[in-house]
């Protein structure tokens, strides 16, 4: 199960949301990056920027044994990944929906077991 | 002490163009020190630049142009007397304005600040349609303005922006670029705005 930090608000007419969490294991933080950002577009909203990190640097492994299954990541215990969001015309709330559903892809589709408010929280997924 | 500004919208790429500047500067034998605005919680762009081994002042939460205004003159002040830098090198956010910071600094210290915008050359009839007057206030005061992402851009979308520009800032000149290549003439670039 992972913890999410999240703050969420909005900052002259900007939806700002920011996340981190810390993993074990996490597939694809690019490719979730990318979802949230087709996810966003596909609303109608405008992106203004997404950004994302991972601490510390170079903490990765990779690991490929066959074409057929692809290219393993793995990140060492207590990686902590993180980022912001901050787009217009769309609302801090549903935002932050959408930044979760980003973080449960990358964390290979775990469940998301708690409700989402709009105040800084922590969310259980 | 030269207090130098990026300023430019979400996106645009002033913290890849800092990290080339602080690098021009610091490669002289210059003494820099940066001062990072970000809105929200999580210092991604403060994480980067760290990681380059720069000297850093972060400014959260807020935007310095509004409420966190007291925090980036007590920040400067405090960096002037601590450090005595060639220069400080603030990153606004991406929806600053930053006329506003520079009578900030200017009524703190008697410094007018040299404001660089970055114009995000890929997205910009998409952002120009949707927010003319932050991105207007945003490079209309600048003294030099970098066309960003032009190697991603069409040649029309160039020059559709650099149209624009013209009408936004008649004075400044502008300067087509990418950030993320070395092709440029960055040496002369950064040695033009210096003076401006």
């Amino acid at each position: 199960m992972l913890t999410v930090h999240m703050h969420v608000n909005d900052h002259e007419g900007a939806a700002v949301v920011s996340a981190d969490y810390s993993a074990e294991t996490v597939r694809d933080f690019a490719g979730a990056l990318y979802i949230l950002a087709q996810q966003i577009e596909a609303d109608g909203a405008i992106i203004g920027h997404i950004k994302g990190f991972t601490e510390p640097s170079g903490a990765a492994a990779f690991s490929i044994t066959d074409v057929s299954s692809g290219v393993s990541v793995i990140y060492k215990t207590d990686v902590k990944l993180g980022l912001t969001a901050i787009c217009y015309n769309i609302t801090p709330e549903t935002l932050a929906e959408y930044v979760l559903d980003a973080i449960r892809s990358a964390a290979c589709n775990q469940a998301l077991e708690a409700e989402l408010c709009s105040e800084n929280h922590t969310e259980n997924i | 002490m030269t207090i130098l500004l990026l300023a430019g919208f979400l996106g645009s790429g002033k913290t890849s163009i800092l990290l080339r500047l602080a690098k021009f500067l610091t490669g002289g034998e210059a003494s820099a020190v940066i001062i990072e605005n970000e809105i929200g919680e999580i210092g991604v762009d403060t994480r980067l630049l760290e990681a380059t081994g720069l000297r850093m002042k972060e400014v959260f939460g807020g935007c310095i142009c509004c409420g966190s205004s007291g925090q980036l003159i007590d920040d400067i002040a405090s960096i002037r007397a601590e450090y005595e830098p060639d220069y400080i090198i603030i990153e606004a956010t991406g929806v600053a304005y930053p006329a506003a910071i520079r009578a900030e600094i200017e009524e703190a210290f008697g410094i007018r600040a040299r404001v660089l915008g970055i114009a995000d050359c890929k997205r910009w009839e998409r952002l120009w349609n949707a927010m003319p007057m932050l991105i207007g206030d945003q490079l209309g005061c600048a003294d030099m303005i970098l066309v960003n992402k032009c190697d991603t851009a069409s040649p029309e979308a160039r020059d559709d922006a650099l149209t624009v520009l013209k009408t936004i800032n008649p004075s400044a000149p502008l300067r087509p670029v990418s950030a993320t290549v070395d092709v440029y003439d960055w040496k002369g670039l950064w040695k033009e705005f210096l003076q401006c």
